[in-house]
């Protein structure tokens, strides 16, 4: 009797996520670093996952594969883009969620759901640094600070730093003349997700948000860029227990689906 | 300076003004920049012409990203941006926006602000020919306007009433002439900064506000002593300077440039010729305002607005051309590549290309090649 | 004895005798385009990766394009006057005049480029780098089509033309082109101008006036064809210019009444090698490629009865604005998605209803036919030609695929996809690319946009059969 064990696997240029479901639950979750291999973190992530619960490659029975290097994996049994998939992801978390704004380590979206966890409308830049994890790493490089630490130090700030560069490469100059001119750490870091948050939410603009709007990716847990974007879009933003996950769990919900139409099928 | 402060405190009322002109039943009849649109039929209809030439804000482009995508000229961006925004006063303010249809940029305003916002938008085409049928077709098309116009008002445009207005708009371009031609002197008794300002003035104030002003500015520059400058002599041309993005011409002054004379599709007003106020009025008009008059970039052939350029640059005695334009107006980028080779041949003048994207960031990187241009023709 | 290019022209449709018949001009034409022995195996891969070559009538097709290529290098060479004109064109005064005269050849080099150097070749880069260094610098979204056509010329791989007609009509990008053409090799140009001043909602209607001026222009276009090239165009030459037209035409309608099956039975690059060489081309271009599209269309009503597709029966049908000239692995990635590509812009068909007035210049005849068009008429029109797209071909979906550095198409970018959205109730996707150049916006670029579209798509079909 089959116990129904799926997973969904998300590659993305940065980080690689994995989930493990069966029939009835989230068993497990793998996070790492992608790596200079993109097969090798698919396969690595999901025995990962399942080591943590005691299980094997051999007791899945579906595996649906996302994300940037989704075409590498060769044990998936499906691809689907990260779009659907955090689609999927969120919906099953959160059912309200009209607006899904992600920002992965080198990319960034914006997609619209209708009330059934469609997608109906979508905007994606993968082209530009600002507006993408890239950007924060580059500045918390110029201010010697952890990727951690800049939500909460820039909820500090009184009078965040006004920064004019559109660009990432001109971004880290201008924030380097603003450090010498004697700004403090909490107005540079509270410019900085200030100027992501416009970037993120101009790119949005086509696709519009409307509440709920859900706040997915590894730049979700940064609490500076999630007020930053609340007072760009005029709307409380929602961030899911585990936000770097939700494209992984998306992609798992739809193999768990795809596994039970084989078995309606079969029946 | 008197008049120009003046005018300056007439345009900051200018808002508070139309509205009031509003409530009295008058109304307000917006249009693109470009030259092309005749204010004398507004003016004529009893209407207030409001020309749309504020720019310079990068924060209107990017409001436009709602409604198309990056690549089209930046001045036309920041316009969709005002407009879609609904609460801009300038936009708000309008009974009518009339489009003269130049290029797929301006084209690109009249399709989004019709199709995105309940502005009631009257398109009309200018052909990109100097030709007897372009002009019987542009002539067509202020037809259409004069009949729009009336129907928007409910006033007739008489032919003593058009003649009015030809007089006034001709005593306009004509002050403006006059002030930019006393440029020719060395040194310059006013400075471009303030030339610019005061067309950007005609086409936001009031019409008899502005020719007053100008009328006692002229006076006002006849009697003075010049200005001390003694720098480079600059020819600035490009596509469009709005009012707002001044950047290009401060940094110029800043490191010692002279702008002596300006050359722009949209922001200067075509003020070389006059209409001729006898005869068939509208035919006057059409002539004027589309064959006489130096073409922008994108007529075909380009070649008639160059010579224009080498003749403005020998008659005002500069030292270089500084070419300025708007990312993306192609017509602007492609004549920016072999233009230069042109000017050097016929005049041995250097040029310096520059544009912008209404960027703040780009600023740093102007001025440094501003700066060593000025210096370079300075030896 | 074997040539070092027997099995690529074989591949693309030549017969032996002909590849016999012509063999000095394919290497003198394959000298001038730089093209050697080592480019036959990519070439042959390329193609059989991206082309139905099962099918005959699509190497014909592929045949058409190289025989127009090879015309158009030895142009110059051959004697004859050359005519170049812009894309998108007014095409008809093309074909007319190169009905006119035996001497005079007319073309749109840079679109045959694409489809030979692009797609058969995969040898457009250095083309394309030499019109960025030559006039059209890249970062400012310049038109790659002109910068093909700029590079060619400054390569020396096209001839410097005795005329060139600028269809400025549509495009300021072209005007300015011809510009510089007249700078660097003292071209003429005549500028064939009309305005684009129909306003939001008024296609189908335009105005007589509209129609007058473009048809003022092409009129007096025929006058200086012969001030400057000395071939006057006569009725004669509208006479025998119409039937070969007529059945190209003909044979394109007859195409996108077969594409209306299920599963549709003919990849989307296949049909834009039919419909762009109307486009394009007014010799062997055209008079080939009608005979391979007679042929094709047996093959693809065989497919039709035998119920055999390229995508499987039931896939999402979208319309894809424009397949890419240069680089048919885009289509092809849309129709992996699992899209089927019944339709582009191009082959909509002509409206119902018929010329509101009748005109009596050749001119003016051409002026209306390009109003009703919709595309020349306002990005309303494009809009309006869309929605009657997606009732003829029972449409799931729309790919608007605009190319970035093109004004005319960019402008519409948001609004085209909205507007049909709200109008017909199907999804649209605004999908920049380059049309001429897939450098940056190649098929593995795309992908994921189409690929989630094509998600989209499928989800809506599975819960309307719910």
């Amino acid at each position: 009797m089959s116990k129904g064990l799926v997973t969904g696997v998300d590659i993305g240029a940065a980080t690689t996520k994995a989930v493990i479901l069966d029939s009835s639950n989230v068993l497990s979750f793998f996070i790492m670093p992608t790596g200079h291999s993109v097969a090798e973190a698919g396969e690595v992530v999901v025995r990962k996952a399942l080591e943590n619960v005691g299980l094997s490659f051999v007791d899945l029975e579906y595996v649906v594969s996302t994300g940037y290097g989704r075409r590498a994996i060769s044990f998936a049994s499906k691809a689907v883009t990260e779009i659907i998939c955090h689609a999927a992801g969120v919906s099953s978390v959160i059912s309200q969620a009209r607006s899904i704004v992600d920002i992965g380590g080198q990319d960034s979206k914006v997609i619209g759901l209708d009330g059934a966890g469609n997608v109906i409308n979508f905007v994606m830049n993968d082209k530009c640094a600002a507006g993408t994890g890239r950007f924060l790493e580059v500045m918390a490089g110029v201010l010697n600070v952890g990727i951690d630490e800049i939500g909460p130090i820039s909820l500090m700030s009184k009078d965040a730093c006004q920064m004019s560069s559109t660009c990432t490469i001109f971004a880290e100059s201008e924030m380097v003349s603003l450090r010498a001119e004697g700004r403090s750490r909490e107005d540079l870091l509270a410019g900085i997700c200030k100027a992501m948050a416009h970037r993120v939410a101009i790119m949005g603009q086509s696709v519009g948000f409307k509440k709920d709007v859900v706040f997915t990716g590894g730049v979700a847990k940064n609490v500076g860029i999630k007020k930053a974007l609340e007072d760009e879009i005029g709307l409380e933003i929602l961030v899911p227990e585990e936000p770097q996950i939700m494209g992984a769990l998306g992609a798992a919900l739809l193999a768990k689906a795809e596994l039970s139409e084989i078995e309606t099928k079969r029946v | 300076m008197e008049a120009i402060n003046s005018l300056s405190a007439h345009l900051k009322r200018r808002l508070v003004d139309l509205s009031e002109a509003k409530r009295e039943g008058r109304k307000i009849v917006g249009y693109t920049p470009g030259g092309y649109l005749p204010e004398e039929l507004v003016l004529a209809a009893g209407a207030i012409p409001l020309c749309l030439i504020r720019g310079g804000e990068h924060s209107a482009v990017e409001a436009a990203g709602a409604h198309i995508c990056r690549w089209m000229d930046t001045f036309c961006r920041a316009q969709i941006g005002y407009s879609t925004a609904g609460d801009d006063p300038y936009y708000t303010i309008l009974d009518l926006l009339a489009i003269p249809i130049t290029d797929n940029h301006i084209r690109a305003i009249s399709d989004i602000v019709d199709y995105a916002t309940d502005i009631e938008v009257f398109p009309f085409g200018v052909p990109h020919k100097k030709e007897k049928a372009a002009l019987t077709y542009y002539l067509h098309g202020i037809t259409r306007l004069k009949e729009k116009l009336e129907q928007l008002t409910g006033v007739e445009i008489t032919e003593s009433k058009l003649r009015e207005a030809v007089y006034v708009c001709n005593r306009e371009r004509e002050l403006l002439r006059e002030i930019s031609l006393m440029r020719k002197s060395q040194p310059v008794p006013i400075n471009s900064k303030d030339f610019v300002a005061l067309n950007h003035g005609s086409f936001l104030g009031d019409k008899m506000v502005v020719v007053e002003t100008l009328e006692s500015l002229y006076e006002e520059l006849k009697g003075q002593a010049a200005l001390p400058r003694q720098g480079p002599r600059i020819l600035l041309t490009g596509s469009t300077l709005a009012q707002g993005d001044s950047k290009v011409q401060d940094i110029i002054e800043e490191v010692g440039g002279v702008v002596v004379i300006e050359e722009f599709a949209e922001g200067i007003r075509p003020y070389w010729e006059n209409v001729k106020p006898d005869g068939d009025l509208m035919a006057e008009l059409a002539n004027t305002y589309f064959m006489s008059r130096v073409p922008p970039a994108w007529f075909r052939p380009g070649r008639e607005r160059l010579d224009f350029l080498i003749k403005l640059a020998k008659d005002f005695d500069v030292a270089g051309v500084i070419w300025y334009q708007l990312m993306y107006r192609e017509s602007y980028k492609m004549e920016s590549y072999y233009f230069p080779n042109i000017l050097k041949e016929e005049t041995g003048l250097p040029m310096l290309t520059t544009e912008s994207d209404y960027d703040a960031s780009e600023v740093g990187p102007l001025r440094t090649r501003i700066e060593t241009f000025i210096e370079t023709i300075r030896r | 004895m074997a040539r070092y290019y027997d099995e690529l022209l074989k591949l693309c449709g030549f017969e032996v005798e002909e590849i016999n018949g012509e063999g000095s001009r394919i290497e003198k034409a394959f000298q001038k385009l730089e093209i050697g022995p080592e480019d036959m195996e990519p070439a042959e891969s390329w193609v059989r990766q991206h082309h139905d070559v099962e099918l005959v009538g699509v190497r014909k097709l592929l045949a058409a394009w190289l025989k127009e290529l090879i015309d158009l290098v030895l142009a110059k060479d051959e004697g004859k006057r050359v005519i170049y004109f812009g894309f998108p064109a007014i095409t008809r005064p093309g074909t007319l005049i190169a009905s006119a005269s035996e001497e005079i050849y007319c073309a749109c080099p840079d679109t045959i480029l694409c489809h030979t150097m692009g797609q058969i070749f995969n040898k457009l880069t250095p083309i394309l780098e030499a019109g960025e260094q030559n006039g059209l610098p890249p970062g400012h979204a310049l038109c790659s089509l002109w910068q093909i056509k700029v590079g060619a010329l400054a390569k020396g791989i096209i001839p410097a033309p005795d005329m060139a007609m600028a269809s400025s009509y549509y495009c300021d990008m072209g005007s300015k082109a011809d510009d510089l053409l007249h700078e660097i090799y003292g071209t003429p140009i005549v500028y064939i101008d009309g305005s684009m001043d129909s306003a939001w909602g008024e296609y189908p209607d335009y105005s007589p006036q509209r129609v007058e001026f473009l048809g003022a222009e092409l009129n007096r276009l025929f006058d200086e064809v012969k001030e400057i090239v000395g071939v006057e165009i006569t009725s004669e030459a509208w006479e025998k210019a119409a039937p070969s037209m007529r059945q190209y035409y003909g044979g394109i309608g007859q195409l996108t009444e077969l594409m209306k099956a299920d599963p549709v039975p003919l990849y989307g690059a296949e049909t834009s090698l039919a419909t762009i060489l109307g486009a394009a081309c007014t010799g062997r271009g055209i008079s080939e490629g009608s005979k391979a599209i007679t042929i094709l269309i047996e093959e693809v009503q065989r497919r039709v009865d035998e119920g055999v597709g390229v995508v499987e029966k039931g896939a999402p049908r979208v319309m894809v604005f424009v397949g890419n000239f240069s680089d048919a692995s885009i289509m092809r990635m849309i129709e992996n998605t699992g899209l089927a590509v019944p339709q582009t812009y191009f082959t909509v068909p002509p409206p119902k209803a018929k010329a509101r007035t009748s005109y009596a210049t050749v001119g003016e005849i051409m002026a209306e036919n390009e109003m009703r068009g919709g595309l020349y008429h306002s990005s309303y029109g494009a809009a309006k030609r869309t929605e009657m797209a997606t009732e003829y071909s029972k449409l799931d979906g729309i790919i608007f695929n605009y190319p970035f550095n093109c004004r005319p198409a960019a402008q519409m970018s948001h609004t085209l996809k909205k507007w049909v959205e709200e109008n017909t109730g199907i999804p649209a996707l605004s999908l920049e690319n380059d049309l001429y150049d897939s450098r940056s916006y190649s098929a593995a670029a795309l992908r994921t946009r189409v690929e989630t579209f094509a998600e989209m798509l499928r989800a809506r079909k599975a819960s309307a059969s719910v």
